[in-house]
């Protein structure tokens, strides 16, 4: 251990005694006038206390003629010498804390955790490029793979995604599931250099597009269904005489209100009016079966494309 | 020692794995009390060094051997204690008591002095040990490396990647803080009674 008390005082002449008659500290005044003397010695302690710490530190800002100057003040002075004796108290108590004893010996865990976790993953940790070359199952453009550190490192920044927040175990299954998913990949003998990682998150992404895909299917078929049929037609036709006479009604009943009046008749019209529109419209469009069919997919694949297809590029760039 | 690491880091690298396990039983005692005394529970502490070494080992080719193979884990380690301690913050699920009295440290030895004078000071220990845990994190992780793991001013700078002045101004402000929670210690100590 490194001796940070290297300016220590003469012990042997009598300790601080050895520094009854101190020399003069930088920036102290000699003034014999009682209030301005007191004034210069809270000066004086202030500038000592702020050197304290280095002395204690002993980090080469005291020179050895500063260190025995401050000894002497430190002599003298009961508060400075109050202050900094509590400085290295503090600091014996700190150093005084005895190691922390280890409940177990981690070294059989980490090291079956690396067999496990890392090792058995094809592409997903070679701390060199010769150990990938040497293990059955690494390509060589894995090996190459290998040589990119920042690659490795946000192999295993995703693979222990979980520690920060305390669920270290997940760290496993993270890593089972990405083995899982490439099963096929680590079985190629030629293996591209993406990460495991990666390729799980490719796959969820993938499958998450099937899903809605079929969604979308199923919705498109059923709108279909609902204007290409008689009763489908007459269904949405009936729903949007019910939504324009609902309107109208609505229109009728704010007319009545004093202070809207001309607004509500306006807004009556407009809501009747629109209404109305909506209605022909949706029925011009079940009359044409097969122009309906072709606009509803249209549609669907559209707001697939805005909607889903959006949120998902923004998933996988953790938006 | 340096270069004991580093032909046991070379071998690792060329796909020796016991290598890497002599790494482990060197140090893992050094990252665990980085950890214990930073985290304050054992069980926290032991996850942290099993993630330290695995990151390690990930990461071992990257390692430049510019500075020790222990300052690099420590870096590590203390990094992930900060994301652990933020993590927590940001739960706040438990409070910080329940967790110390998980993880209390072992009592020291009492044959070295008296049964009383043992008692008094593991009561002493753990009220520093508290007042440590009680510090802010970027305070406590210098006064952490510099007063118990006995690193350089230097080497904590270069670990936790802030300059040497700033460095300084945290201990010297983690001190005074210490100080002032230790406060009925050292002034039972001013008074005369034996602590």
């Amino acid at each position: 251990m490194e001796n940070r008390f290297e300016h220590t005082p003469p012990e042997g002449q009598g300790g601080w005694g050895a520094y009854v008659t101190p020399p003069a500290v930088p920036g102290q005044q000699q003034n014999n006038a009682g209030a301005t003397e007191t004034q210069a010695q809270v000066g004086l302690c202030a500038h000592v206390q702020d050197l304290l710490p280095a002395l204690i530190e002993n980090d080469g800002q005291i020179r050895p003629e500063m260190a025995t100057t401050l000894y002497g003040h430190l002599a003298v002075c009961k508060a400075c010498a109050r202050e900094f004796a509590e400085m290295k108290r503090v600091i014996q108590m700190l150093a005084a804390l005895p190691p922390a004893e280890m409940p177990m010996d981690y070294s059989g865990l980490i090291m079956s955790r690396i067999q496990t976790e890392m090792l058995s993953v094809p592409g997903l940790v070679a701390p060199h490029p010769t150990q990938a070359a040497a293990r059955p199952g690494f390509g060589p453009s894995v090996a190459g793979a290998a040589t990119d550190t920042r690659e490795i490192e946000k192999v295993i920044a995703v693979a222990s995604p979980h520690f920060a927040t305390g669920a270290v175990p997940s760290v496993a299954t993270t890593t089972r599931q990405a083995a899982g998913t490439t099963a096929g990949f680590a079985s190629a003998a030629s293996v591209t250099p993406q990460t495991v990682a990666e390729l799980a998150q490719e796959t969820r992404t993938t499958m998450r597009t099937r899903e809605r895909l079929t969604l979308a299917g199923i919705f498109s078929a059923l709108l279909a269904l609902a204007f290409t049929t008689t009763w489908g037609r007459a269904l949405l036709g009936a729903n949007w005489n019910g939504v324009s006479e609902g309107a109208g009604q609505v229109g009728d009943a704010l007319r009545h209100v004093p202070l809207l009046n001309w607004l509500t008749v306006l807004a009556g019209a407009a809501l009747s009016q629109a209404g109305g529109l909506v209605g022909d419209t949706y029925r011009s469009l079940g009359s044409l079966a097969l122009q309906g069919l072709a606009l509803d997919i249209g549609l669907c694949v559209a707001m697939y494309y805005v909607l889903v297809a959006r949120r998902q590029r923004g998933q996988r760039l953790g938006l | 020692m340096e270069q004991e690491d580093a032909e046991l880091v070379r071998q690792t690298l060329c796909g020796n794995t016991a290598a890497y396990n002599g790494l482990v039983l060197r140090y893992q005692r050094q990252v665990y009390n980085l950890a214990y005394r930073m985290l304050g529970n054992a069980e926290d502490s032991g996850d942290l060094v099993q993630e330290t070494f695995l990151r390690a080992y990930g990461a071992l080719a990257s390692f430049r051997q510019d500075a020790s193979f222990l300052t690099w884990l420590y870096k590590i380690a203390s990094n992930l204690c900060i994301d652990q301690l933020r993590s927590r913050k940001a739960k706040s699920a438990l409070s910080l008591d329940v967790e110390l009295e998980e993880g209390r440290e072992p009592a020291a030895d009492a044959r070295a002095c008296g049964p009383e004078e043992a008692a008094v000071r593991d009561a002493v220990q753990e009220i520093v040990h508290h007042a440590i845990l009680n510090l802010p994190e970027k305070y406590r992780v210098v006064v952490v490396m510099r007063h118990l793991q006995d690193m350089s001013v230097d080497d904590i700078a270069r670990v936790l990647e802030l300059p040497t002045g700033t460095v300084k101004t945290h201990l010297f402000r983690a001190r005074e803080m210490l100080r002032g929670r230790l406060r009925p210690v050292l002034e039972m100590e001013t008074d005369g009674k034996p602590i």
